[in-house]
């Protein structure tokens, strides 16, 4: 069990894979909630969320890349480190400019170590 | 002329002499004494006899006189011969001997008599009874008379005189007539003589001058003998001397010999001839050809004398001629080759002259053996007759440079071109007429003709080609512009692509994602051990899964090419070994024995990732599909530029029929058999690696369990593309 | 003097703390300009101190370069070095979109015959770096790319390998070793 435990978001349109994650993560210790999409998100950052934003990039409506801009407009980004779960390999352009938000980049589907690895990594980040 | 004898020894000459006594003495003297004078001798001979013989004889040879007969004349001491009757000449107009019935007639006699009468001729009475010459007299009656002239120096200087004795007062007068008469004619002869004299000369003087002429000169006699040949026809003919060819017959000397009377009567019945060609043979028996002019020469008889001439060298103008006459030959060979006639205009005369070949040119029927303006201009084309109306007669009448075609008709509508040129003809500085050339010139203008045709042709064509060219162009141009929108939308479409398969991945990837995290987290949960092997082997499916995809979208993103950019140097022993050790566990489980005899150092260059997907491949499989306790054993080979690897297996190998579809994709040579792990697509993808590099990739196999043998060839500087898309990668 | 500079985005920060695991007090200056929101410098700092022995400072401007030394560039500013030896920091516009483009720093470098120098581009989004290790390594200096098999992001690191001015493609562990021995 780690120490660091924290708040992890899962932000994925697909239910199986916020209920993958979000078991392998509580399973882990880790507090976890999961957003549909990215409004959703910006909602719960909104409420006050703060933590590891496991953030997929292929959503309907608002792709990943998108949720970030959102979240800089609204300036939420403070308390948060984002990481991408995609399963996009190869990022596209519009992730130029956004690139110093995101902390890392995983691609589905993840080894569950390696990702709660990273996840306790990372939380390691979020400011107090 | 047993007569002459008798004469000779007569006595009663001696009687005459003495009848004569001292008067007739005295002349006789006087006489000789004159024959003395005139002979111009000092000695007075007492042996006058032949003295006067030589007199005599040598007159009559000078005198070309024949005379057979010599009278003794008996003076006071001895007998004086003298040759008679036939000591004429009507050359110099008197008589000696015979025939003295002409003499009164003759009026030189006259002067002849006068002057002999200064001279006192000598009288010599004759017997009656004896003596040829009173013989001779009687029978020429009375008044006969016998004269032998005296010749000194070639010239007649006097004159003997024998009169017959008769009637002595008659006689007296007669003789005075006739001496008269005699002397006349002699004196006549005396200056013919000089004047043939004068000729003579003049004729040395003259054969002189024919001596240095080149032409050679000839005098025959009436048979043809040389009498007198000049120094050039001496040598021309190759000989010596003038001795060598005076004397022979001009047969001799013509060639052929045959040919000498047919010469010798052309000259009789013309009276000579005219440059006569004919050929002379020299002293070597060369022929030489030759002109001859001559002439027949008569004596004063009108008697032919003899054949008189000069014969010109005309071998070197034979030579000439006949080079002349190949020349023309040849001219007119060219001509006839170049199909052209000469012409020539006399404008004053208003005549044309024409080399033969014109009348061929203008068609001129064979009749017609002359050209003339009118023939150029009605046997024109009717087309060309007013052009050639216009300009050819004032051409030729200005004597103008000019050079124009028209067409000749021939029969049946057809026609052929001709070129005629011409050019002034000056002469002393006046225009007087033109000269120039005729010329067919169908050929020519039939090729023309097709040489236009064809051009026009070629026109035609490069027109076309032209406009080919310009649909060329713009067909280039618009399939330009198709291949850059195919390329970009091929592009496009590989960029769509490739967002499908990320698509497509992503919706493989999303349901994957949960079972690859769920199902170690359920096993973890799960005690039974039953559910919990069930639950190993839904894990293990779910990797193999995992591994599927990744894969596909591996070769997906091949496809699309990409082209991976960390070639590097890599050392192939060692890949290998990482591969060796990535599949450890499975070694070990089938305790197999893995041999890597590939030398260190061997090094190529190729993208480690891509070098493992191909050894990984190939290695797995060996060690895969080898039976427990096998043996996999991997070496390589440096070829120069290339190394060939080689991993062999003991284990199933691969049958006959499915060895040429091993590298298919999804192909698995054993359908039945689900091998776990196994998809069918690692060759697939393993080749088109191998072919990225430009490599080789084969398999050999002895059949089912007979063992597995790949060998993969690869460059060790490929040259590779390393091209990049930019943020896709 | 001896100097690494690395540059490094999305997902640098976990493979720095691998690399820089454990460093011992390396006679080397390192300048690690890694992609950061200005919030988290310091943290970041925080956790590369705690791993090494190294002094870990956050850059100033005019502050001097020394061996022995982590040097963290700040957020939002592109670091140069002036003659090799003085930070200096630059506000000027974004390259390749970021700010600081560790493209400057290593721009800014210059030849000099006492100083050896090496330059480590990581994982990373976009173009940044590979301007700057060709010109590294055309003033003789060392360039090393991440493996990008090991890259969570390839885009830095494949960018930098085609300049084809790179030394070494090496993982995480790679580096670290070749960091070490470079000292």
């Amino acid at each position: 069990m780690n120490e660091i435990k924290g708040d992890i978001m899962i932000v994925d349109d697909d239910a199986h894979v916020r209920i993958a994650v979000r078991t392998i993560l509580s399973d882990a210790g880790f507090n976890v909630i999961a957003a549909s999409s990215g409004k959703e998100c910006i909602n719960f950052l909104k409420d006050g969320f703060s933590g590891v934003l496991l953030l997929d990039i292929m959503m309907p409506e608002m792709d990943g890349w998108d949720t970030i801009s959102a979240i800089l407009e609204s300036g939420l980004e403070k308390r948060i480190v984002i990481v991408m779960l995609t399963a996009k390999n190869n990022p596209d352009s519009k992730m130029i400019g956004l690139q110093e938000y995101v902390i890392d980049y995983l691609t589905k589907p993840f080894d569950n170590e390696e990702l709660i690895e990273k996840v306790g990594f990372f939380l390691r980040y979020i400011p107090k | 002329m047993s007569d002459i004898n008798k004469i000779t020894r007569n006595p009663e000459k001696q009687e005459l002499s003495e009848d004569m006594s001292s008067h007739d003495q005295t002349e006789i003297t006087t006489l000789l004494k004159l024959i003395l004078e005139i002979t111009g001798s000092h000695v007075l001979d007492y042996h006058p006899e032949e003295r006067i013989q030589q007199i005599i004889s040598r007159v009559g040879k000078v005198m070309n006189i024949r005379y057979s007969s010599f009278l003794d004349i008996q003076t006071e001491f001895e007998k004086i011969k003298i040759r008679e009757k036939y000591l004429w000449s009507n050359k110099y107009g008197y008589l000696i001997g015979s025939d003295f019935d002409n003499i009164e007639t003759d009026p030189c006699f006259m002067t002849l008599l006068l002057q002999l009468q200064k001279h006192h001729p000598i009288i010599i009475k004759q017997n009656d009874t004896s003596g040829i010459i009173n013989e001779l007299m009687r029978e020429r009656q009375s008044g006969s008379m016998i004269m032998v002239p005296l010749i000194h120096n070639n010239i007649i200087s006097g004159i003997l005189v024998f009169f017959n004795e008769s009637d002595t007062r008659s006689w007296i007068h007669t003789e005075i007539t006739t001496l008269k008469i005699l002397a006349s004619v002699i004196e006549t002869g005396i200056s013919k003589k000089q004047i043939e004299d004068i000729l003579k000369r003049s004729e040395k003087k003259f054969q002189g001058l024919i001596d240095q002429i080149g032409d050679m000169y000839f005098m025959t006699d009436k048979s043809g003998f040389l009498k007198t040949v000049n120094r050039s026809m001496v040598k021309t003919l190759g000989y010596e001397t003038f001795h060598d060819l005076e004397g022979i017959s001009f047969e001799n000397i013509i060639h052929p010999p045959e040919y000498w009377p047919i010469f010798l009567s052309d000259i009789i019945s013309n009276e000579g001839v005219k440059d006569y060609e004919i050929q002379l043979l020299t002293s070597d028996n060369h022929i030489l050809y030759s002109s001859i002019s001559c002439r027949l020469i008569y004596d004063d008889e009108g008697m032919l004398q003899g054949i008189e001439g000069v014969i010109r060298d005309i071998s070197r103008r034979k030579q000439y001629g006949d080079l002349l006459s190949d020349i023309e030959w040849k001219l007119e060979e060219a001509q006839k080759i170049a199909r052209m006639g000469v012409w020539s205009y006399d404008s004053s005369l208003n005549l044309f002259r024409v080399s033969p070949e014109v009348f061929t040119l203008l068609g001129i029927p064979a009749e017609q053996n002359y050209v003339n303006l009118e023939d150029f201009i009605q046997r024109s084309y009717p087309q060309d007759k007013e052009k050639l109306q216009k300009y050819f007669p004032n051409a030729l009448k200005l004597g103008s440079d000019f050079d124009f075609e028209f067409r000749v008709s021939l029969q049946e509508r057809k026609f052929k071109y001709l070129r005629i040129k011409g050019k002034p003809l000056i002469k002393k500085g006046i225009k007087q007429g033109s000269f120039g050339i005729l010329q067919d010139i169908t050929e020519r203008k039939d090729v023309e003709k097709h040489l236009m045709k064809y051009a026009t042709e070629l026109e035609q064509k490069t027109l076309e080609l032209d406009a080919m060219r310009t649909q060329l162009l713009d067909m280039n141009r618009e399939l330009d512009i198709r291949v850059r929108r195919r390329t970009i939308q091929i592009e496009e479409l590989l960029k769509q692509k490739d967002e499908f398969i990320q698509l497509i991945g992503h919706d493989i990837k999303t349901p994957l994602t949960p079972l690859v995290a769920i199902l170690p987290y359920i096993r973890k949960k799960v005690s039974d051990p039953e559910i919990g092997e069930l639950l190993d082997n839904s894990i293990e499916d779910v990797a193999t899964i995992r591994k599927l995809v990744s894969k596909i979208l591996e070769l997906a993103q091949m496809n699309s090419l990409y082209m991976i950019s960390d070639i590097q140097e890599i050392a192939i022993w060692e890949m290998v070994n990482q591969v060796i050790s990535d599949n450890a566990y499975l070694i070990h489980q089938k305790s197999l024995e893995i041999i890597n005899i590939i030398p260190k150092n061997y090094k190529i260059m190729m993208s480690p990732m891509h070098f493992e997907t191909v050894a990984g491949n190939l290695i797995g499989n060996a060690i895969k599909y080898s039976f427990i306790e096998g043996k996999v054993t991997i070496q390589a080979q440096d070829i120069g530029d290339s190394i060939v690897i080689t991993i062999e297996d003991i284990g199933i190998g691969i049958e006959k029929e499915h060895i040429t579809r091993i590298f298919d994709e999804f192909y698995r040579a054993d359908n039945s058999r689900h091998e776990r792990g196994s998809h069918g697509l690692g060759l697939a993808i393993a080749k088109r690696v191998v072919e990225i590099y430009s490599g080789k990739i084969s398999v050999f196999s002895d059949g089912a369990g007979k063992g597995t043998t790949f060998q993969v060839q690869l460059n060790k500087n490929p040259d590779v593309n390393i091209k990049r898309k930019s943020g896709l990668l | 003097m001896k100097i690494v500079i690395i540059g490094s985005s999305t997902g640098g920060p976990y493979i720095l703390e691998k690399i820089l695991a454990g460093f011992p007090l390396l006679k080397v200056a390192i300048i690690i300009v890694q992609h950061l929101p200005p919030t988290f410098t310091r943290t970041f700092r925080n956790h590369i101190a705690a791993l090494t022995q190294m002094e870990v400072i956050i850059i100033n401007e005019n502050s001097p370069l020394t061996e022995g030394k982590i040097f963290i560039a700040p957020a939002g500013s592109h670091l140069l070095l002036e003659k090799n030896r003085i930070f200096k920091l630059d506000n000027n516009e974004k390259i390749h979109g970021v700010r600081p483009a560790v493209d400057m720093t290593l721009l800014s470098i210059q030849k000099r015959t006492e100083d050896k120098i090496m330059g480590i581009i990581l994982t990373g989004m976009g173009r940044d770096g590979a301007n700057g290790l060709y010109h590294l390594h055309k003033i003789g200096g060392i360039t090393i790319a991440q493996d990008p098999l090991t890259s969570p992001i390839k885009s830095m690191p494949q960018a930098a390998i085609e300049t084809g001015e790179i030394d070494h493609i090496l993982n995480p562990e790679q580096i670290r070793e070749k960091i070490i021995s470079f000292s």
